[in-house]
């Protein structure tokens, strides 16, 4: 058979680029989106708890961290508060530090929140968002995953899942 | 009983399709009626197992059968009929269902309309069709299957996703993709049986042509209708976002477009032969790529369905035919085209469909590149990247303002060899006119203008194409104009077919071009019963309540909207919170005028206070969007008509 050595030259050049993008692309999570903060470590802070409490955040050195950026006023917070105290409940004996950092919210009202909803870890107040600024964060809830040694293993956008966690939290036990 | 039934009928299917490919080839290979005959049989079957199938699938959902899985996935006691009967189509199985069903249609529509001729090229055509056949069936009787038993039976379950029961746009928008989608694949078949016997005439290319027509037609709908979808249900005030999927629609409708072009060209002489045949293979890979892009889970969209299996299997299939199609291009493609076809003139009609074809293509590698773009800058450098509308729109503008006005050029000259380009005169002083009337009422910035401007040549000449016939007719048969008018469009129908879907096209461009550049948004809270100016609007909200549904709890806010001292009415943002989703989804309220939209979006109610937030969005010749669909749809019609050789044979076999 006598083959158009133009027109195939041209389709393979167009076909095989094409099909190796896409079947390497197989397994990418498409709402994963680069963060400038991973394996890094993050700024230090010293915030209130909603009690009134000082909390310094070298209370988290040595130990794997997950921060939970969030508010009452957010529905997808609301929802994902009982899989964060599932987390919670469950890597905690293991000596992860769960923190959650309240945002642009009002502190009665997380009060009010938390005390119906359950909070089995400490939630800071963030005035004018400063700890949230240096997190990067752009909306909530957002969440943090650290090592111990302090550094970013990933950014959550979004509601988490306890099992999602767990993923995360099982390679820094 | 509904899972062993069904599957039974997809078996049927896939086993009515393997064999007619090999029925199908040999009565090709062979020239054997016998054989062809035995085609068309399984072509039948094939198209009457895929309509059982999915009749089965609708009964399960409507008798909420949770023993078959896809009901499980999908059903819910709660559901109204309608979102029961459209639950089809919400998620990944269903829908490959419903392809399988459309293809039968397909098919089965083909082997009727070439029952009694082109009996060359049919039996190609009929393998071709039935070995996609093969991989639909495949996939619903194995990784896609929806009819898998579920054991124990669940007592109910979660219900169709939140966003498809949101608005009734969503009954047809998936479904007349589909029937776009799907419907490529009768071209394609034609267009491989056309390499594959090496050989054309004009009568099949005409069929070929209205082949593509019809599915390009759906697909256009389809796409225009899931931009109205977005804008009456997703709150963001938008119809298109260059979202991966959307773009994976758009794809193939460029190329079909280009064909539609230059298949003109190729039924009046050889040349353009490849090329065209190139744009309907193509059209047909792009399809099976945009179809990918939705189920495979690797790109991010509102649109995907979650990851699957199906993913590898279908990348697959893509690559089987990719590879196949530049092998049979390439062995086949000097046979049907002769070198030194092209003997147009740079001023003729064929050259500027030749210039069209290849800025259609243009547009269509920039927006497969921006589609695919970030996969391949994740591959080489591990960094997520994502192109967005920028990109999009400072490449397509230029492209699309030539497009535009290429659409007065080409009109307006004739095949072959142009004479009288003073033909391009009064478009001229159209677009000036109009150019400058759209600069005084105020747009003034580069690409708006220009699009007016384009629009405004092109516009003058589809319509001059329209009206002349007309009065040169009415004037030399001494006929009233209307008599004239209702002769020629029967007798030209192609042509004014034609002419209403480019008035169409040019409405669409207009209105995004003015739309997105001039459109105003206020953020802004009520106080109940405190009438509140925003832009020329005057909102009053009158308070808020609960609305509770079977499947969905609603806060259906109330305002009371003016302009000026005249009242518009009411208006009923809201926001629904469905028990699987924990974001409400808004229903917003849009308030259409010819001229410009109020779009108000409901953002957050505060009971207590007694107060409501709205994203206020005032859009500009939004209306004209939708009236263009509108005008392609009738123009398609109006081409698909069957002419009058066709129609006077069907009397004359009926009579017989």
């Amino acid at each position: 058979m006598a083959f158009n050595w133009k027109v195939l030259g041209v389709g393979a050049t167009l076909v095989v680029p094409l099909v190796a993008i896409l079947a390497s692309s197989f397994g990418r999570n498409p709402q994963k989106v680069s963060n400038a903060l991973e394996g890094r470590q993050t700024t230090p802070f010293v915030l209130e708890t909603i009690d009134g409490q000082s909390f310094d955040s070298a209370a988290l050195s040595g130990r794997p961290a997950v921060i939970n950026f969030w508010a009452t006023w957010c529905g997808p917070c609301r929802d994902e508060h009982p899989q964060l105290k599932r987390a919670a409940e469950a890597y905690a004996p293991q000596g992860v530090q769960f923190v959650g950092v309240l945002y642009r919210d009002e502190t009665e009202k997380a009060q009010r929140y938390l005390a119906a909803a359950g909070a089995p870890y400490p939630n800071l107040v963030d005035p004018d968002q400063v700890v949230a600024i240096d997190y990067g964060v752009v909306g909530v809830p957002e969440t943090f995953v650290l090592d111990s040694d302090g550094r970013v293993v990933q950014k959550l956008t979004g509601p988490v899942t306890a099992e999602l966690l767990s993923v995360l939290l099982e390679p820094l036990l | 009983m509904i899972s062993l039934l069904g599957r039974a009928a997809v078996l049927a299917g896939l086993a009515a399709c393997s064999v007619g490919v090999i029925t199908g080839v040999t009565a090709a290979l062979r020239n054997s009626d016998e054989a062809l005959r035995w085609t068309r049989m399984l072509a039948w079957v094939f198209a009457l197992s895929m309509f059982t199938a999915t009749a089965l699938m609708e009964a399960a959902l409507l008798t909420h059968d949770f023993s078959v899985s896809y009901v499980a996935e999908v059903g819910s006691r709660s559901s109204p009929t309608w979102v029961s009967i459209v639950s089809l189509w919400s998620s990944l199985n269903g829908s490959i269902l419903l392809w399988g069903c459309v293809l039968g249609g397909f098919t089965l529509a083909f082997t009727i309309y070439t029952r009694d001729r082109f009996a060359e090229h049919t039996p190609w055509a009929l393998a071709c069709i039935l070995g996609v056949g093969v991989f639909f069936t495949f996939l619903i009787a194995g990784v896609a299957n929806p009819f898998a038993p579920v054991s124990p039976v669940p007592p109910d379950g979660p219900g169709a996703n939140p966003l498809l029961q949101n608005h009734i746009l969503m009954v047809i928008h998936p479904p007349a993709l589909y029937l776009g989608y799907v419907g490529m694949t009768v071209p394609f078949g034609m267009a491989c049986a056309t390499l594959l016997a090496g050989r054309l005439d004009a009568a099949w290319v005409r069929a070929l042509r209205r082949w593509m027509l019809l599915p390009w037609g759906f697909l256009s709908v389809g796409i225009i209708l899931g931009g109205w979808w977005s804008y009456e249900v997703l709150g963001w005030g938008g119809w298109w976002a260059w979202d991966p999927v959307e773009n994976a629609s758009f794809l193939p409708w460029l190329t079909a477009t280009a064909f539609i072009h230059s298949a003109m060209v190729m039924e009046r002489n050889t040349a353009l032969r490849g090329w065209t045949l190139t744009l309907v293979l193509a059209t047909f890979l792009l399809t099976l790529l945009g179809t990918f892009m939705t189920r495979s889970g690797v790109f991010n969209s509102v649109h995907s369905f979650t990851q699957s299996p199906i993913g590898p299997v279908f990348l697959g299939f893509f690559a089987v035919c990719l590879v196949a199609c530049v092998l049979l291009l390439s062995a086949r493609v000097d046979l049907l085209a002769p070198p030194g076809a092209w003997t147009a003139r740079p001023a003729s009609r064929e050259a500027s469909i030749l210039v069209v074809n290849l800025l259609l293509t243009c547009v269509t590698f920039t927006v497969l590149l921006g589609t695919v773009y970030p996969l391949l800058n994740e591959a080489l450098t591990g960094k997520q990247i994502s192109v967005g509308q920028p990109y999009f729109d400072r490449m397509g503008a230029p492209l699309g303002v030539i497009i535009l006005f290429l659409m007065g050029v080409g009109p307006s000259l004739p095949w072959g060899e142009a004479k009288n380009l003073e033909r391009l005169v009064a478009p001229t002083l159209s677009a000036a006119v109009v150019g400058g009337a759209a600069a005084a009422l105020g747009v003034r910035d580069l690409w708006p203008l220009l699009t007016v401007i384009a629009a405004g040549f092109a516009g003058w000449v589809t319509v001059r194409e329209m009206i002349a016939p007309i009065r040169a007719r009415a004037a030399a048969r001494d006929e009233s104009i209307p008599t004239a008018a209702a002769t020629l469009l029967r007798r030209a129908h192609r042509r004014y077919g034609g002419y209403t879907v480019h008035a169409g096209i040019l409405c669409i461009a207009v209105a995004h071009a003015i739309a997105t550049a001039y459109s105003t948004e206020h953020r802004t809270t009520f106080s109940e019963g405190a009438p509140t100016a925003v832009g020329d609007y005057t909102l009053t909200y009158q308070g808020s309540e609960w609305v509770e549904e079977p499947h969905r709890r609603s806060m259906v806010a109330h305002f009371d909207i003016q302009r000026g001292d005249r009242e518009l009415g009411a208006a009923t943002p809201r926001l629904n919170h469905y028990p699987t989703m924990g974001q409400p989804i808004g229903t917003p309220a849009v308030l259409s005028g010819l001229g410009e939209d109020l779009y108000l979006n409901l953002v957050n109610v505060e009971e207590s206070s007694g107060t409501a937030s709205l994203e206020v969005l005032v859009r500009p010749l939004v209306w004209w969007l939708w009236f263009g669909g509108g005008l392609i749809a009738l123009g398609i019609s109006v081409s698909l008509i069957p002419g009058r050789k066709r129609a006077a044979a069907d009397s004359a076999r009926k009579s017989a």
